[in-house]
């Protein structure tokens, strides 16, 4: 123990430096110097964020080319608005996966829009889709949770609310989808998304 | 019609509304401060849905792409936007002034409310809610739980610290680690999901680590793949890393093996 106490005193912990990429600056501390103008930081930022973003839109827009886009309007959304992120106010993820889900829908909405689409359809390829995505092991902590969340709603609340955020219809979209009046459709998503809120410790 | 607005949180929440709505919706909650409490925190929740979708890397031409276009584009300054919501709450007290949604132009994509409650909310987003799943064995006794929940009303106070850090680490093939810190509370917490068990003889040590050194900060508490909540023992007093060794049985008054996690905070 003597040699190891002295290894520790005279110390500079020799291990301190190899192990400095576990300790990577947060998200919040890389926008702050994005916000400064430092490209690396945003590269650095990008890296780390860049596969939760682009996850989230290929999911709403379906769309590969369409996703690409996006992600990258998100991106140059992030590099711009990075001044207004106030860290002491929230999580940087947060900010950013707000950004992608409002960018991703609105893209999704204006190209359907243009293919006046079915409904019909689109729910069958939404629950197809689904399923695919259901299969998938998803391994994150955060994943599980929501999941696990999310199967705590009764079927027809999580059918609403993945409707809603991964399909990016509206509730009238959603009330028509699942053949219920849009008040139902309202309140069952709001409803939905308060036991979501209090399953997941939101405060 | 007024009355019915605020039953549209949850799908605002979740951009699940037309633009018409929208606007009508945002005039309404900035003198609603009920509603907008809700909007927040399922704003926040809804967030937290994009976890529940298998993160994918995009290709690089999309990072290629984004390096090159930010050499073009000009950053906005700071602005009130922040502010806003805070203003319309006094204002909504104060003043018969119909509250309006102040400072920069509207984006079509990024209204300044939603911007504005993107900025407000999410203290803890990403772990905030990591006491699910933790009752996976609610047969546990009654003590066990009660200090289990202990340790998490423990760790709340914690990640609730104005000046908290956290932080989640993978150790390992598939250990996820997340470490708060608040130097205001003077105190430290970790949550663990999926560790395994140390080898035979062995534990896992905490350790406060400063410049001058390790303190020793407690064994963990490694139960099977629920995650586990835990408070390191001992004041905080400006350590700067958080450290995982593995030790003898028992613990070591100062580590003897590299650390398998080390944390800065």
């Amino acid at each position: 123990m003597g040699s190891d106490h002295d290894k520790v005193e005279t110390m500079r912990l020799p291990w301190l430096r190899p192990v400095e990429p576990l300790a990577p600056p947060m998200h919040e501390e890389l926008i702050r110097l994005v916000a400064l103008g430092d490209e690396a930081a945003f590269a650095e930022l990008y890296d780390a964020v860049a596969p939760r973003v682009f996850g989230l839109v290929h999911r709403v827009v379906r769309d590969p080319a369409q996703s690409q886009e996006v992600t990258q309007e998100i991106f140059l959304d992030i590099w711009t608005q990075a001044a207004r992120f106030d860290a002491d106010r929230g999580k940087a993820m947060a900010w950013i996966l707000v950004i992608a889900h409002r960018r991703a829908v609105d893209r999704v909405r204006a190209s359907q829009a243009s293919r006046d689409r079915d409904l019909r359809q689109g729910i069958k390829e939404y629950r197809e889709s689904y399923d695919d995505v259901a299969d998938t092991v998803e391994t994150t902590m955060e994943a599980q949770r929501v999941n696990q969340a999310l199967e705590t709603l009764t079927g027809p609340q999580q059918e609403a609310i993945r409707l809603a955020y991964y399909g990016g219809y509206t509730h009238q979209e959603v009330a028509q989808l699942l053949n219920i009046p849009v008040g139902t459709a309202k309140t069952r998503i709001r409803d939905g998304m308060i036991r979501l809120r209090d399953r997941l410790g939101v405060a | 019609m007024e009355q019915q607005l605020h039953l549209l949180t949850g799908a605002y929440a979740l951009n699940a509304v037309t633009d018409a709505e929208r606007t009508a919706f945002e005039r309404h909650i900035l003198s609603n401060a009920q509603t907008l409490e809700e909007v927040r925190s399922l704003s926040e929740t809804a967030a937290l849905l994009a976890y529940g979708t298998p993160a994918e890397t995009p290709p690089p031409e999309v990072k290629a792409n984004v390096m090159a276009a930010i050499r073009n584009t000009r950053q906005l300054p700071p602005s009130a936007v922040v502010r806003d919501l805070s203003t319309a709450r006094t204002a909504r007290r104060g003043t018969t002034a119909r509250p309006r949604l102040p400072g920069v132009p509207r984006r079509p994509w990024m209204p300044a409310l939603a911007a504005a409650a993107a900025l407000l909310i999410f203290a803890g987003a990403g772990v905030g809610g990591w006491a699910v799943g933790h009752g996976s064995g609610q047969q546990g006794t009654e003590q066990r739980l009660a200090a289990e929940q202990a340790q998490q009303a423990a760790m709340l106070a914690i990640m609730g610290a104005p000046d908290a850090k956290i932080a989640t680490t993978k150790v390992g093939a598939g250990t996820l680690v997340t470490i708060a810190s608040s130097g205001q509370a003077n105190q430290a917490g970790i949550l663990v999901k999926d560790m395994p068990a140390a080898p035979a003889g062995k534990a896992y040590e905490l350790w406060f680590i400063t410049a001058k050194g390790a303190v020793p900060a407690g064994l963990m508490d490694v139960s099977g793949s629920a995650p586990t909540v835990q408070v390191l023992k001992g004041p905080l007093d400006g350590a700067t890393h958080i450290g995982i060794t593995v030790e003898p049985a028992g613990g070591s008054a100062q580590p003897t093996t590299t650390p398998i996690l080390l944390q800065a905070i």
